[in-house]
């Protein structure tokens, strides 16, 4: 259940450390965008004259994550569960994003799925912080906000996973216009395949082209060069009857070595140069590497 | 006449074998190609989360489902060759087959439902499936009737033997069944542990009907079947070392009852010590440890034995070949034979893998490199070349004997052992120099934020490299010889193939070799006392405090 | 039975390197004091942290004027603590890990130092160890313990002696040292 899939802009490819890029889900984004592809890049304005509604502006925080979203301006209270099932496993809240007037109370309730989480505000004014994970079904922890404003919010063990949420408290924050696909002034998918591509760098498309260039070029050239002797082949092979087939004759050894008269010298030879090696290594390893480092009990 | 005319149904069924094998390692290498440029950042296309599934996949299709066919295969056309006679009921051995297949597609399909997440079921546990991370029952289901499945196979070379032996009852155990069926014993005895993890614990826990298991007990009993299993796939390589090698060098194996002694030494010392995959587990007194690790050390002694009888052999082949001169012979090796080329350099590679082993054997040098790159780079050579590669060039020279046909795209399988020797040295010297360095295994991206890694010799980007490199050259060293096999067997029947099967006598003969060597009750005995001494005292203890505690509930991944 | 003289001597040369790697275990352990993790650490109920008085809070705890235990509870994914903020310690001092698991099995492991270790759901791996040098240490999750393993990591900063005040954010409770014992939490 993504909360956000229609708003704000196509998921970018994040990079790593090494500034080298991590993907999203490639062959399922290959199946759903090249329908995208197909189409184009927008999809067709819906005419209906309804107004769109308005939502907060979480800024990006909730961009393709699980959990959905509630306005429960009005309410006293609202319930927001924590460990439901979502990103992956059971790493949602739900709903992730929440609007509310100033002095709601919130009550985050466990699962007990997906193993110890928290509540912890990342940014933002509110007072969210539950302390140290837990995994019981059925623990509450309640907060009442008051202060304006957008707060985002993460279960910390499994922020990395997308367990994060958002509340915005007040009338007064930033927003965003929300309608059906195709609706409102966002970006869409677009481009498919091709565009995760140009999304990544440009050295991994230079040698996926490479390799399906040489793969195309191999294929010729091959093709021509064999397709001819491959079906000559195959009318030999389709008119063979062999029914019995007999082994290659022994082959005549140029000198016959008795065992008494054998002595293995290169083997004694080859086995001394690798004990010498071994012996060095181990030593160099046992007292160099290991003994080097800091070590448990020393 | 060749073996396909002499015995039609265990050529059919040992060919049956080596397909799902080939298969297996066909969809267990592609797999490996997108780990290994998943992993150093050079291409990603898939989530980082679904590495784990395709990990899952490469090592159950790898280590297990390759494997155990291709040595069902294998053993029994040993077993037949050498007691010449086929199998005692036909229907039996598509029993056993039939089994390890059920197996095998039982245990693939949560697997691969991983990838695709309306499917309400996976098992993204990787191929040692430790709990309280649990997978789909359906997964641990298909992993004992692969077990049982082998049991099936080993009962139908010993049913071969037993026919023969009624017949024959003072000849010395012909040298290919006798290490037949000691590598049958060794397992029988390795597999208690995990049938005994699957069957007691995990299906009944997977079901919901117990609650929680023992992480540490489950470990435990995991690695009692975890260090055997990998002689469970070396030993099919010795045999073909000790019994076609020589012949493929043009001479004669030095020494067969060498070759029984280090074959009871296996049976005997492969079990007692899988706490060596357990050096740094809590919960373990450091005592048992230390046996562990004395029969560790001890177990490299028929490896060493080995390699001194291996090259023996091979330099008389050398030098009935013409060879002369203290290292000049080794050119006079038949190196434009693929078979012989295969078995040789996996060989030397195993030399290589064989001493990264022994540090991970240290029991306390093993802190360096736990869970690090390191293990990995050590098992790429060793069940990855030392078993793998053997397994396909001894495939080049029994293809045509099992088919009638005669090998395809000869040159093609001339540089597919070349290749892969080159681009595993490449990628294993990476993974043992980034184990150095601290990197993880199994980890989709080993690039963290808080962490950095130094390299002892050269740069970690550096290793990536070779890394990526190294695999994407073992992957076009792969499709070579599936290729090989593929239009070998589109191929037509001929009325010659240009193979001989015959394997003359070794020059120090069975005669040579004292009787208690063939008493298969005494070591098989004896190899059950070492597993008590081992392992009784630790998993008692661990039964004691309740068999399922300290207990974990279910982590389903 | 004949066995070449040659293959003879190899064999007793084989025997002697392996009495050799025994012994170099040997020695690490008996002189320079090479521990192995064992079962001194004792067993917890894993789903029972917050009863256990030391990692309900877990951190560092000063038990003398130059040692600190550390607690560690390795969970998905994360190391509490360890990964929110570093973890400070104080070189040239006795530190001595206690590491769980509050779930599945996880790898604990400072990059760049022996302190390498399995975080077991119900057992606790002790690990006494000394840092000589100063310095930023990764800590690494090296066992596959879900679909963010590779997200799990931390760090630990060792100062220099004179540049640590102290363990901060957990009481300084001054424990004797085998406090812990077997502790057995409702099993």
């Amino acid at each position: 259940m993504d909360s956000e899939d229609c708003v704000v802009e196509t998921e970018a490819a994040s990079t790593g450390v090494d500034g080298l890029p991590t993907r999203r889900r490639f062959l399922t984004g290959v199946a759903s965008a090249a329908g995208a592809a197909a189409v184009g890049t927008r999809g067709v304005r819906a005419q209906e004259s309804t107004p769109a509604e308005r939502r907060p502006d979480w800024g990006g925080w909730l961009n393709g994550l699980d959990g959905g979203y509630r306005d429960a301006r009005g309410q006293d209270s609202v319930t927001v569960r924590v460990g439901t099932t979502g990103n992956g496993g059971a790493f949602a809240f739900e709903p992730a994003g929440l609007w509310v007037d100033p002095g709601t109370t919130i009550t985050f309730q466990w699962t007990g799925q997906g193993g110890g989480h928290n509540v912890v505000a990342d940014s933002g004014d509110a007072e969210i912080d539950s302390g140290d994970p837990v995994a019981e079904a059925g623990y509450t922890y309640e907060t009442t906000v008051e202060a304006a404003g957008i707060t985002n919010y993460v279960c910390e063990p499994h922020q990395a996973l997308g367990m994060k949420g958002a509340v915005a408290v007040g009338d007064d924050v930033p927003t965003v216009a929300y309608g059906p696909p195709g609706t409102g002034g966002e970006e869409e998918e677009s481009g498919g395949i091709l565009q995760a591509i140009a999304d990544s760098s440009p050295g991994i498309t230079v040698v996926l082209l490479f390799y399906a260039m040489s793969g195309l070029g191999v294929t010729l050239v091959l093709g021509a060069e064999y397709g001819g002797k491959l079906y000559r082949w195959r009318q030999k092979v389709i008119n063979a009857d062999v029914t019995e087939t007999e082994e290659a004759p022994a082959v005549e050894a140029e000198q016959e070595i008795g065992h008494d008269e054998y002595d293995p010298t290169g083997t004694a030879a080859l086995v001394v140069f690798y004990l010498i090696i071994i012996t060095f290594m181990w030593v160099f390893m046992y007292f160099v590497e290991f003994l080097g480092r800091a070590t448990v009990g020393v | 006449m060749t073996f396909i005319d002499d015995y039609p149904h265990e050529a059919k069924l040992v060919r049956y074998c080596f397909a799902v094998a080939f298969a297996a390692l066909g969809v267990g290498g592609l797999l490996g190609l997108v780990q290994a440029l998943h992993r150093t950042g050079v291409l990603r296309i898939i989530d980082s989360s679904d590495y784990y599934t395709v990990l899952t996949a490469h090592g159950v299709l790898l280590a297990l489902v390759f494997t155990t066919f291709f040595i069902a295969g294998l053993f029994r056309w040993a077993v037949t060759r050498s007691l010449e006679r086929g199998v005692v009921s036909q229907r039996y051995s598509w029993l056993w087959f039939g089994t390890l297949l059920t197996g095998t597609i039982l245990a693939a399909v949560p697997i691969l439902a991983g990838f695709f997440p309306n499917v309400p079921m996976s098992a993204d546990v990787l191929f040692t499936f430790y709990p309280p991370l649990q997978a789909h029952p359906v997964f641990y289901v298909g992993a004992v009737l692969l077990i049982v499945g082998s049991w099936l196979a080993g009962a139908d070379y010993f049913r071969s033997f037993a026919g023969w032996r009624r017949e024959n009852p003072d000849e010395r155990i012909p040298l290919q069944t006798f290490m037949v069926l000691t590598t049958m014993l060794m397992w029988y005895l390795a597999t208690i542990g995990v049938a005994a993890e699957v069957l007691f614990f995990l299906i009944p826990w997977s079901l919901g009907l117990i609650q929680t298991v023992d992480p540490l007990l489950s470990r435990t009993l995991f690695w009692f079947f975890g260090h055997p299993v990998v002689y469970f796939w070396l030993l099919p390589a010795y045999l073909v070392w000790y019994t076609i090698l020589p012949k493929l060098s043009g001479g004669r194996l030095l020494s067969d009852p060498l070759a029984r002694i280090v074959f009871v030494l296996f049976l005997l010392l492969s079990t007692p010590v899988g706490f060596h995959h357990q050096y740094v587990d809590p919960g373990i007194p450091s005592g048992y440890k230390f046996v562990a690790m004395v029969n560790t050390m001890f177990l490299l002694l028929p490896s060493l034995l080995t390699a001194f009888t291996v090259v023996a052999s091979m330099e008389h082949g050398a030098r009935q070949r013409g060879g002369k001169g203290r290292l000049n012979w080794l050119r006079a090796l038949p190196w434009d034979n693929p078979a012989f080329v295969g078995c040789a350099l996996a060989g030397l590679m195993f030399a290589a893998g064989g001493f990264s082993g022994m540090i991970n054997a240290g029991m306390n040098i093993n802190y360096l490199i736990h869970n690090t790159l390191w293990i990995p780079g050590h098992f790429h050579l060793t069940v990855g070349t030392a078993a793998a590669l053997t397994y396909m060039a001894v495939t080049y020279w029994l293809l045509p004997q099992l088919t009638g046909k005669e090998l395809a795209l000869k040159k093609w399988a001339l540089v597919q052992p070349y290749l892969w020797f080159v681009g595993m040295t490449l990628m294993s010297n990476a993974m043992h120099r980034g184990g150095l360095a601290g990197i993880p295994r199994r980890t989709a991206e080993p690039q963290y934020d808080q962490v950095s890694f130094d390299a002892v010799v050269g740069s970690v980007s550096e290793m990536r490299l070779q890394i990526a490199l190294g695999g994407t050259l073992l992957f076009v060293s792969l499709v070579l010889f599936l290729a090989v096999l593929v239009a070998t067997w589109l191929g037509p029947r001929v009325e010659q193939i240009s193979v001989n099967s015959a394997i003359p006598e070794p020059l120090s003969g069975s005669d040579h070799a004292p009787l208690v060597l063939d008493n298969l009750r005494l070591w098989a005995a004896i190899a059950v006392l070492l597993v008590i001494i081992a392992y009784g005292i630790p998993i008692w203890s661990m039964l004691a405090d309740g068999p399922f505690a300290p207990g974990s509930p279910p982590f389903p991944v | 039975m004949e066995i070449h003289r040659f293959e003879k001597l190899w064999g007793l040369v084989s025997v002697l390197l392996i009495v050799g790697f025994i012994t170099t275990i040997a020695y690490g352990a008996v002189f320079v004091g090479v521990e192995m993790v064992d079962a001194s650490g004792g067993q917890i109920q894993a789903d029972e942290l917050n009863q256990h008085p030391q990692f309900s809070d877990p951190g560092v705890y000063q038990t003398g004027p130059n040692s600190y235990d550390v607690y560690i509870v390795a969970e998905q994914f994360q190391f509490r603590p360890g990964t929110q903020s570093p973890l400070r310690l104080p070189a040239d001092s006795e530190i001595t890990f206690y590491v769980t698991s509050a779930d599945v099995t996880h790898g604990f492991n400072v990059v760049g130092t022996n302190v390498n270790t399995m975080a077991i759901p119900g057992q606790i791996a002790k690990l006494p160890v000394t840092f000589n040098e100063p310095g930023t240490y990764g800590i690494v999750c090296h066992e596959y313990c879900g679909a963010a393993h590779h997200e799990m990591a931390g760090s630990i900063v060792v100062v220099p002696p004179s540049q640590y005040d102290g363990p901060s954010g957990n009481t300084s409770v001054v424990a004797a040292p085998g406090d812990l014992g077997a502790v057995g939490v409702g099993k």
